[in-house]
């Protein structure tokens, strides 16, 4: 009887823990300043495509790009691992002036509760050292 | 048997990512030609992370209750979305298709860069007159 309660209850608290996860919705609808940021002081068509080159490299899958009237929009997911549920994430480059534009990195791991896996700041630096030695290299 | 089992469930696992975010190979950012878009349209890209995949994974991990919460994770999940352009060069007017994540409008004059090894090119807008032959 104890027994059966006991695998019950782990296995209702394994559905809750699963079932209270983050989408691609999540970070789609998140605040616009939601995140880590950087301001890149380059032409914002400039930094569009670095920021997509940079991302394009990385070991994640984007799912979609939107230009939107705030800015340019990235959504990504990072697959499932070993000690991981999965992450979702969005890049938004906005225009600032006339040579800056700022990029803002915010995701969110697909189970709210898990430790392990890829968290903001780790694909924050990816993506802002890759648009960095882009915008190095070209004029 | 059951150690085989949870042996081969971590090999598994474990070859499925990592949890590190890393490139791929190293940054390229090298112009192909520039020419100016003549139409696009939205496409579907091949699946780059399936459900079915997922929910293995799940399973493997969290028996049935995790196959059941990857299967109920989100829609579309293995659909990536792109477009595919076509392109005018400005000196022959030949056309080329290009599929690309960047979003640009017709007409625009653009610079084609190919940031990887893969068919998905950049498409990054430039002045009007880097299109004109004249």
């Amino acid at each position: 009887m104890k027994m059966k309660l006991l695998k019950t209850t782990s296995i209702l608290i394994s559905l809750l823990l699963l079932f209270g996860c983050a989408n691609l919705d999540t970070v789609k609808n998140a605040p616009t300043n939601a995140g880590i940021s950087k301001v890149f002081n380059d032409d914002y068509e400039l930094v569009k495509a670095a920021a997509l080159a940079s991302m394009q490299n990385l070991n994640i899958n984007i799912k979609e790009t939107q230009q939107t009237s705030d800015g340019f929009v990235i959504t990504f997911t990072k697959a499932i691992s070993a000690f991981s549920w999965g992450e979702v994430g969005r890049v938004l480059v906005i225009k600032k002036k006339a040579n800056s534009s700022e990029v803002f990195v915010h995701s969110e791991k697909r189970s709210k509760y898990q430790i392990t896996g890829a968290d903001e700041r780790d694909f924050a630096l990816q993506i802002f050292l890759g648009i960095d030695e882009i915008l190095i290299k070209r004029p | 048997m059951k150690l085989i089992t949870l042996l081969s469930g971590i090999i598994i696992l474990a070859s499925c990512s990592s949890i590190d975010v890393a490139r791929k190979s190293p940054l390229s950012f090298d112009t192909l030609f520039i020419a100016k878009v003549k139409d696009k349209k939205s496409i579907t890209l091949a699946p780059n992370e399936s459900k079915s995949g997922r929910m293995l994974v799940g399973l493997l991990s969290a028996g049935v209750v995790g196959a059941i919460a990857t299967a109920n994770t989100e829609d579309g999940f293995s659909e990536p979305k792109a477009f595919e352009y076509i392109l005018t060069l400005p000196e022959t007017n030949d056309t080329r298709t290009v599929v690309s994540l960047s979003i640009t409008d017709i007409g625009s004059c653009v610079e084609v860069i190919s940031p990887d090894n893969s068919r998905i090119e950049l498409l990054r807008v430039i002045p009007e007159n880097k299109c004109s032959t004249g």
